[in-house]
């Protein structure tokens, strides 16, 4: 038999007691709704690394008689050292009785050893009816812990911390629809302090949880990267007869390039959403039009990417750099007119065609017969830092996002400035290098590389800057 | 890897981390990778590797088996020799080291990086394009194998199929070479080949000299003795009316070509195919590790392999969830209402009933006139409840019982079991209402419709037509 922690996370009906397993267990297929009594039998929730149990929640279903549960106790019950035995006797008496069904599956665990995570909901006042539960639980004589779980709003937590500590050792205060991941962390390092051989197994689910979400954090990097590289070359073509007028085929073509596009983004946001572990996302929530409009919304490029001063000081650098090597080919003869000419056509060219996206061509005549259309890739300098901008965003938000939530994604609320006006100076220039190279088409494999370990570490240091 | 696509990602990671497991102590990345392969690698897998090296060693064997007969044909054509004429020298120079000399800058330049069209149509013209011809020869599956190999199906292949058909190039520039040199050598051995040079030009010896001067410099320090001399080239030279060979010619000199002309081969064609041939070697080498470095899929998998599977999830069985009996839709809030008929007020909430504002509140918002109250269900004892019961079954039970709750908590299976003992104790016609209340500060808030929804429901579930809901609402005798 396993020696891993049991930890039974019990209340009252409908107070989100399954919302805190779904968020603990990573788990978005729990089942939960504001119907109460939504649980009827306790579900096993076991963490396990390479098979091995670490620990093990354990869903279940709410008091619905614990008064009178507690009067039988009462009734049995002699002597304070009796209790946890009256607690067991009473499953045994009542189990297969048909009464006091719901007391029978969440004391089955407790008294098989598990520890107790006591749920109410902050955002309802404290009532004396929860006082039956709470002394039930203290008969098991059972480590314990609560968790007030404010659903709606934070009124009434003081009061419940008040009452709460008189009963429990730990309080503490969990949002299971709000709650970033190293507060869930931090939850289940309480639990280790529950009972000191408890700790070194939960030591390890959370050091084993933690290198889960940097690999969740490369693994989405990958997919971005992956798919930013994808996009950024992507070329829509078509074969037509030598006598078709290619111009005919032109908005077709567009759209489909567009299309395919949108598409790409859309599956690496699957992708992404998969690798957090959420599979019950609806498909409408994962759309492009939720996040910042279409994703050919000129308006909104300005917005994700560089604006248009930014995008023609980007191209008149780049010019310059070119122009300074005719410079030192001229020996300095050309007093830098090379550079400043260079840096001056670059930017001219970038700020005429900064609302333009790709370009159409016709290719000469097929080894068949017949000409070879192509639309695209995006040619506008801007594309990379629009696609990268719109992924990191999306993915901040699936990875913030607990797994109880079940409401749909809210792509546009937190999106209030340019994320590139928040990157330190290193990784911007590192990023402005590699968004050149996505431009220019230059050494695909080796940028989606590099790219990659770039989105991942500001993947890390969002994470990080949360937990500080 | 291409097969893993179509594999669930946990039960991918599953199988990898168990190999990863088992090569803990395998650190490099080339060596997990390489045990990785071996461990998945199937009967099919094994039998594409040794059909890519059949159908490899066809193409290889085809080059060096043409090249070399090529080589041995030019050369034999080329010193065709009926023992009265010449050889002529300046046609072997041009064929043997000029041309091959452009035909090695042109493969060059070939090689250069980048895809321009001068290259494609370069590439066009490399022997190793040879090789679909002797993959004609072999079975269908070393056909498939190869193109594979050289990158058709997949655009990261494509520079490991570029150095592969530049590698078999130059093995056919060797084996044309070595054929050559071979058949020069024979040549000499069995024959006596008189060589001589001619031009239509006004061409002095000293120029000639100066060129075969140029040509000998890779040997002149250690083979001196294959340097051409001048008198060598001057004996050499005929003019195309002159007798065939006089006797004051030295005929004997004529023959001392052939070491200059061997070597020319050898430095010329022979050594540049065969460095090309290395750096190939060297160039195909590095695309394989790059395109291994690079494959799709390969950071994932160390990934899969180092990385611990953690489960967290309820696995197998599916939420038990009880769906609720009662459809939202269906559900009606009693709009019937008391009439300010009196009613027996059971206060289950734990309500402070003491304050008479209050309780002239309550009586407002459900238009009822309070007869009697009694305390019961929450903090009060069972025995509590119970004699409620019987003082209400004592009283006829005629007046309507109203159950004032805290509109906020969901409703339990003690009010359940309370209102069905309430009902046998007294007349299953007993009308008895939910009266849900909202409170804040001691004073009527409107109740949660969410949470109204939920008596509803539980209303409904007790399956007792006598039985309704009515919400207390601030204010509504104004409405």
């Amino acid at each position: 038999m396993s020696n891993a922690p049991q930890f039974a996370v019990v209340g009252h009906p409908n107070k989100g007691k399954s919302s805190i397993v779904a968020t603990l267990s990573l788990d978005d297929s729990v089942a939960i709704a504001r119907t109460s009594g939504t649980t009827k039998q306790s579900q096993s929730f076991p963490m396990k690394v390479d098979g091995q149990l670490m620990y093990e929640l354990i869903d279940t279903p709410g008091f619905q008689r614990a008064r009178k549960a507690l009067a039988w106790m009462q009734n049995e019950a002699e002597k304070v050292r009796d209790r946890p035995a009256v607690v067991k006797r009473f499953v045994e008496t009542w189990k297969d009785s048909g009464k006091f069904i719901d007391e029978c599956e969440l004391l089955t665990p407790i008294i098989e050893g598990a520890g107790i995570i006591y749920v109410v909901d902050g955002s309802r006042p404290y009532g004396e009816e929860y006082e039956a539960e709470m002394e039930i639980l203290r008969w098991t004589g059972q480590p314990s812990m609560a968790l007030i779980n404010p659903i709606d709003h934070s009124e009434y937590v003081e009061e419940w911390r008040t009452a709460l500590n008189q009963y429990f050792k730990i309080t503490r205060l969990f949002n299971a629809m709000t709650v970033e991941f190293h507060k869930r962390i931090d939850i289940l390092n309480a639990f280790g302090q529950l009972h000191e051989a408890w700790r070194q197994p939960l030591q390890q689910a959370v050091n084993s949880l933690a290198k889960m979400r940097e690999q969740q954090h490369r693994q989405a990097a990958r997919i971005i990267a992956k798919m930013v590289v994808e996009m950024c070359g992507y070329v829509e073509e078509k074969k037509i007869g030598s006598e078709s007028n290619p111009h005919s085929y032109e908005s077709v073509m567009k759209e489909n390039f567009l299309n395919a596009l949108r598409k790409l983004e859309k599956k690496g946001r699957q992708q992404v959403q998969k690798s957090y572990q959420h599979h019950h996302l609806k498909s409408e929530e994962t759309t492009f039009e939720l996040l910042g409009g279409d994703l050919f919304a000129m308006k909104d490029w300005y917005f994700w990417g560089l604006d248009k001063v930014q995008l023609t000081a980007i191209s008149m650098a780049a010019g310059a750099s070119a122009g300074l090597a005719v410079d030192a080919v001229a020996g300095g003869t050309s007093l830098l007119l090379g550079a400043a000419t260079g840096g001056f056509l670059s930017g001219a060219g970038v700020w005429l065609m900064a609302d333009k996206i790709a370009k159409q061509k016709i290719s000469g005549i097929l080894p068949l017969g017949g000409k070879l259309l192509s639309f695209g890739p995006v040619t506008n300098r801007n594309f990379p830092y629009v696609l990268l901008g719109r992924a990191i965003y999306h993915q901040k938000l699936i990875a913030g996002r607990p797994h109880a939530q079940r409401d749909e994604l809210q792509l546009q609320q937190e999106a209030s400035s340019n994320w590139l006006s928040t990157l330190p100076p290193e990784p911007r220039k590192q990023l402005d290098k590699l968004c050149k190279k996505l431009s220019n088409q230059q050494k695909p494999e080796e940028t989606q590389e590099a790219l990659s370990g770039w989105i991942c570490q500001i993947f890390c240091e969002i994470e990080e800057n949360k937990a500080a | 890897m291409s097969r893993d696509s179509e594999i669930a990602d946990m039960e991918l990671h599953r199988r990898d981390r168990q190999i990863g497991l088992e090569l803990a102590e395998k650190r490099g990345a080339d060596s997990q990778l390489e045990c990785w392969l071996s461990s998945l690698a199937t009967a099919d897998d094994k039998a594409l590797l040794s059909q890519i090296e059949s159908g490899h060693r066809l193409v290889s064997f085809g080059m060096i088996l043409l090249g070399f007969l090529l080589g041995c044909l030019t050369v034999a054509g080329l010193f065709q020799y009926d023992g009265a004429g010449r050889v002529d020298l300046v046609w072997l120079l041009v064929i043997l080291v000029v041309l091959q000399q452009l035909f090695v800058l042109l493969t060059v330049l070939a090689m250069l990086p980048g895809s321009s069209s001068p290259q494609q149509m370069l590439q066009w013209f490399s022997p190793g394009r040879l090789q679909r011809l002797f993959l004609r020869l072999a079975p269908e599956t070393e056909r498939v194998a190869i193109g594979q190999l050289l990158g058709r199906h997949q655009k990261i292949f494509s520079h490991v199929g570029k150095w592969q058909l530049f590698g078999w190039s130059q093995l056919f520039g060797v084996a044309f070479n070595s054929g050559a040199l071979v058949t020069l050598f024979v040549l000499i051995a069995v024959k006596d080949i008189a060589f001589g040079w001619s031009t239509t030009l006004t061409v002095e010896p000293q120029a000639v000299l100066q060129l075969t001067n140029f040509l000998s410099w890779p040997w002149q320090g250690w083979l001196p003795a294959e340097v051409p001399s001048l008198s060598l080239v001057e004996a050499s030279r005929y003019f195309r009316l002159q007798e065939v060979v006089t006797t004051t010619l030295q005929p004997e000199l004529l023959g001392q070509w052939w070491g200059f002309l061997m070597l020319c081969l050898f430095f010329y064609g022979l050594l540049p195919r065969l460095l090309l041939m290395f750096f190939c070697r060297y160039k195909l080498r590095r695309a394989i590790l790059r395109t291994i470095h690079y494959y799709p899929g390969r950071q994932a998998l160390f990934d899969r392999l180092n990385s611990a599977i953690i489960e967290t999830q309820a696995g197998g069985v599916d939420a038990v969830v009880q769906e609720p009996s009662i459809a939202l839709k269906n559900l009606e809030i009693s709009q019937r209402d008391f009439s300010n008929a009196p009613i027996m007020l059971i206060n289950w909430s734990n309500f402070e009933l003491a304050e008479k504002p209050f309780l002239i509140e309550l009586q407002q918002a459900g238009r009822f006139s309070i007869k009697e109250t009694y305390e019961a269900g929450t903090n009060c004892q069972l025995d509590e409840d119970a004699r409620v019961i019987q003082t209400i079954a004592k009283t006829g039970a005629k007046v309507p019982v109203g159950i004032l709750v805290k509109s906020w908590e969901p409703p339990l299976g003690e009010l359940a079991d309370f209102i069905e003992d309430l009902r046998a104790a007294t007349s299953p016609e007993l009308a008895v209402r939910l009266l849900p209340a909202a409170i804040k500060s001691g004073k009527l808030t409107q109740p949660d419709p969410r949470d109204i929804e939920e008596w509803q429901r539980f209303s409904k579930n007790l399956v007792d037509p006598w039985l309704s809901v009515m919400p207390l609402r601030p204010g509504s005798d104004d409405e």
